[in-house]
C-alpha cells in the first residue's frame, strides 16, 4: 500500500506540488492522470523517495519514507521517468545485478531471474547486450530489474511511452498478471483509454493537486460525462 | 564496516569494471599512456646520444693527405678517422657531397720544414649545423698539433714553450647533452604522475556523468543501498584501472630505462625491484586520490561532456610541483609531504635519484592524499542526496 498525505514540493520558486494525498491500495491499479506540468513526475518521485517533500508524509508498507528511506524503498519497485539502461551490459545481467543490489541470496536470485525473463517473454533477448535494443526490449528489461526482488508495491512513471502496439499489449498482460499477485500498482499516464480499461481506480492531478480521485465509472458520473477524456477535460478545468 | 557493505562495494566494483572492459575506448585510453611517456623519452636520449657520439668520433675527409704525413699520422693517434679525398675539395663540400674537408697544400711539406706557416684549408659550410662540433674538434685539434710543433722549435732554439704562452685556457661545458639529459629525466616522475590521473579518467566519468546521462542513475539508487556504497565502488573500479596504468607506466618507463643508452649521456639510474617498489610506494596513493577527485568533479558536471572538460583542466594539478621543481631546486622539507601531487613528485625524483629513503616520509604523503580522496568520496556521497545533481537539473 502506498500512502501519500499532503505533499507539498517547490522547486525554488516554483510550486510543484501543492497538496497531494492519496492512497493506493494492494491488488489494485491506480491510475494517475493528469496534463504535462501537473506534477505527476514529480510526486512520483516523492513517492520513491529520491525528491525530498517540503512538508507531507509518505508510507510504503506503513514504513515512513522520510525516516526510513533504505527501507522504504526495499518495498518498492519502480519504473522512474529516465530509465536508461547500461548498454555494455547484458538484459541479465541488468536483472542480476539490481537483485544482487536488492540482496537477494543467489540461487533465489537465479530461479527468479528465470521466472522473470518468461513472464516477460524475454528468453531470446537476456544474454545480448542492451545496446541496440528496442524501445519495447528496453522497457522490458528495466520493468525486470525493478521486479526482480519482488516488490509489494509498484511505481511506473508513464510505462507505455513510445511503446509499439505488441510491446503496449505485452504491458498490459504484465499489468493483469501483477494484479492477480495481489500487488498495489500505481502508474501515470496520459493515454486515457489505456488508464480506463487498465484501472481499478483512477487520480486525477492538476496544477499540482488532486482534483478528483474514484474508479472510471464514479469520475464519469462526478464530472457529468460520458468519456473518461471529456471528464478529465471537465475535472482539470483545462476547457476554461 | 558491515560485511555486507563490503559486499556491496566489490559488486558495484565489478559491475563497473565488467563494463569498462567491454569498452574498447575505455581500455584503449588506459593503456595507450603508459606506453606514451617512456617512448617519447626513448627517442629523445637516444636522439642525445647519437649527438654526443658523434661528437667524440670524427670522421675527416682530407685531399692532399700525402703532403702532410706527420700530421695524418698524429691525427689518427688521436682517434680521428682519416678519410683521403682525391676530387676538388671545394666542389665536393659546395655540391653538399661532404660537410667538410680539410686540404693540405703542396707547398705544405717545404714551409713546414722553412718553419714558415704551412697553409691548411678547411672548407665547411656553416649553414650546415649537424657537422659544427666536429668541425670545431677538429679545429682545436689542430690547434693543439700547432702549438706542440711551435713549442719543440723553441726548445731548439733554447726557449721555453711556456714564455709565448700568455694565457691558458681551460674549457669546461656547462650546458651539455648531460645536463639537458638529467633534465628529460624529472619528466619521468611527470609521466607517472599523470598516468594516475588519465588511466581512470574515463571510468570516473562514466561511472558517474556518463551514469546520469544514460538516465540510468536514477533506477540505480532507487537501490536500498547507502550512497556512500555505491560511490566507493564506482571509485575502487576507477581506481583498479588508474592503478593498473600506473603500474604499467612503471615498468614501461623502467625497461625503456635499461634500453637507453643512459651511460652514455651520463646518467646512471638505479632501478631495479627495489626501486620499483619505492615507486609504486610513492604513486598509489596517487591513484586514489585522481580518481576520487574525478568521481567529485564528474558528479558537479551537468553532462559528459562537461563532467570531461572539468577532468581535463584537473590533470594541470600534478604538473604544476613537477613544473615547479624543474625550474626553481627544492629543498625538501617534511611540510612538504602532507601537499598532494608535490610529495609524489618529491617522493618520486627521490626514488629514481637514488637518494636515501626516508620511510616516514612516504606514510606522510601517503595518509595525506587518501584522507583528502576519501573525503572527497564522501562528498560526493552526499551530492548524490541533492535532487539537483540526481536529476542533473
Amino acid at each position: 500500500m502506498i500512502e501519500a498525505r499532503h505533499l507539498r514540493k517547490t522547486f525554488s520558486s516554483v510550486l510543484a506540488v501543492e497538496d497531494v494525498s492519496f492512497i493506493a491500495e494492494d491488488a489494485k491499479v491506480t491510475g494517475f492522470l493528469g496534463p504535462n506540468g501537473a506534477g505527476k513526475t514529480t510526486t512520483l518521485r516523492m513517492l520513491y523517495g529520491l525528491v525530498k517533500p517540503d512538508k507531507g508524509d509518505i508510507y510504503i508498507n506503513q514504513v515512513d519514507m522520510n525516516k526510513n528511506t533504505l527501507q522504504a524503498q526495499s518495498h518498492l519497485g519502480v519504473l522512474p521517468d529516465l530509465h536508461g539502461l547500461y548498454p555494455r551490459l547484458t538484459a541479465r545481467e541488468h536483472i542480476c545485478y539490481f537483485g544482487r543490489l536488492q540482496g537477494l541470496e543467489e540461487t533465489f536470485l537465479q530461479q527468479e531471474t528465470e521466472k522473470l525473463l518468461i513472464e516477460l517473454d524475454m528468453l531470446k533477448i537476456a544474454d545480448r547486450l542492451t545496446q541496440g535494443f528496442s524501445q519495447g526490449e528496453r522497457m522490458k528489461v528495466s520493468l525486470a530489474r525493478a521486479l526482480i526482488h519482488q516488490p509489494k508495491n509498484i511505481i511506473l512513471d508513464e510505462p507505455t511511452n513510445g511503446l509499439d502496439v505488441m510491446s503496449t499489449r505485452a504491458f498490459r498482460h504484465l499489468i493483469d498478471l501483477l494484479r492477480e499477485k495481489e500487488k498495489c500498482i500505481l502508474f501515470s499516464s496520459h493515454v486515457m483509454h489505456e488508464v480506463a480499461t487498465l484501472c481499478d481506480a483512477i487520480i486525477i492531478m492538476a496544477k499540482g493537486k488532486v482534483v478528483a480521485k474514484g474508479s472510471h465509472d464514479e469520475l464519469l458520473a462526478l464530472a457529468k460525462q460520458s468519456t473518461l477524456e471529456e471528464a478529465f477535460v471537465t475535472l482539470t478545468g483545462l476547457e476554461s | 564496516m558491515n560485511m555486507s557493505y563490503i559486499s556491496l562495494i566489490y559488486l558495484v566494483m565489478m559491475k563497473e569494471l565488467r563494463e569498462n572492459l567491454r569498452d574498447k575506448r575505455s581500455v584503449f585510453s588506459a593503456l595507450l599512456f603508459p606506453f606514451l611517456g617512456p617512448l617519447l623519452m626513448y627517442f629523445i636520449f637516444t636522439g642525445m646520444a647519437e649527438q654526443i657520439n658523434r661528437a667524440k668520433y670524427i670522421v675527416l675527409p682530407v685531399s692532399g693527405a700525402e703532403y702532410a704525413t706527420d700530421l695524418i699520422d698524429w691525427l689518427t693517434q688521436q682517434g680521428v678517422d682519416v678519410v683521403p679525398i682525391k676530387h676538388d675539395p671545394y666542389t665536393v663540400v659546395k655540391e653538399e657531397k661532404l660537410d667538410f674537408i680539410l686540404a693540405i697544400t703542396p707547398t705544405y711539406q717545404d714551409n713546414f720544414h722553412q718553419g714558415k706557416p704551412a697553409n691548411l684549408i678547411l672548407y665547411s659550410d656553416s649553414s650546415r649545423n649537424d657537422s659544427r662540433t666536429s668541425i670545431l674538434k677538429v679545429q682545436q685539434l689542430l690547434q693543439i698539433y700547432s702549438g706542440q710543433i711551435a713549442s719543440m722549435r723553441l726548445l731548439a732554439r733554447g726557449i721555453d714553450a711556456k714564455v709565448v704562452q700568455v694565457v691558458n685556457v681551460v674549457n669546461i661545458e656547462v650546458a651539455s647533452l648531460q645536463k639537458k639529459a638529467a633534465l628529460a629525466m624529472n619528466f619521468i616522475p611527470l609521466f607517472i604522475l599523470l598516468a594516475a590521473f588519465i588511466c581512470g579518467m574515463q571510468i570516473a566519468v562514466d561511472a558517474t556523468a556518463g551514469e546520469r546521462e544514460r538516465g540510468s542513475l536514477e533506477a540505480l539508487l532507487l537501490n536500498p543501498v547507502p550512497r556512500l556504497v555505491l560511490v566507493m565502488g564506482k571509485w575502487f573500479a576507477a581506481v583498479a584501472f588508474s592503478a593498473t596504468g600506473v603500474i604499467l607506466t612503471l615498468i614501461v618507463c623502467i625497461l625503456a630505462l635499461h634500453l637507453m643508452p643512459t651511460a652514455d649521456l651520463g646518467l646512471h639510474p638505479v632501478l631495479g625491484l627495489r626501486e620499483f617498489i619505492g615507486l609504486l610506494a610513492a604513486i598509489l596513493p596517487m591513484a586514489f586520490l585522481a580518481t576520487a577527485l574525478q568521481i567529485l568533479l564528474a558528479s558537479f558536471a551537468r553532462s559528459f561532456k562537461e563532467a570531461q572538460t572539468y577532468i581535463s583542466l584537473l590533470v594541470l594539478f600534478p604538473t604544476l610541483p613537477g613544473l615547479f621543481s624543474t625550474i626553481y631546486s627544492i629543498d625538501v622539507q617534511t611540510w612538504m609531504m602532507g601537499v598532494p601531487a608535490l610529495a609524489q613528485q618529491l617522493l618520486l625524483t627521490a626514488v629514481l635519484g637514488g637518494e636515501v629513503i626516508i620511510f616516514s616520509h612516504f606514510i606522510l604523503a601517503g595518509i595525506s592524499s587518501l584522507l583528502l580522496a576519501f573525503l572527497g568520496i564522501i562528498l560526493t556521497s552526499k551530492l548524490f542526496r541533492h535532487e539537483a545533481i540526481i536529476f542533473g537539473t
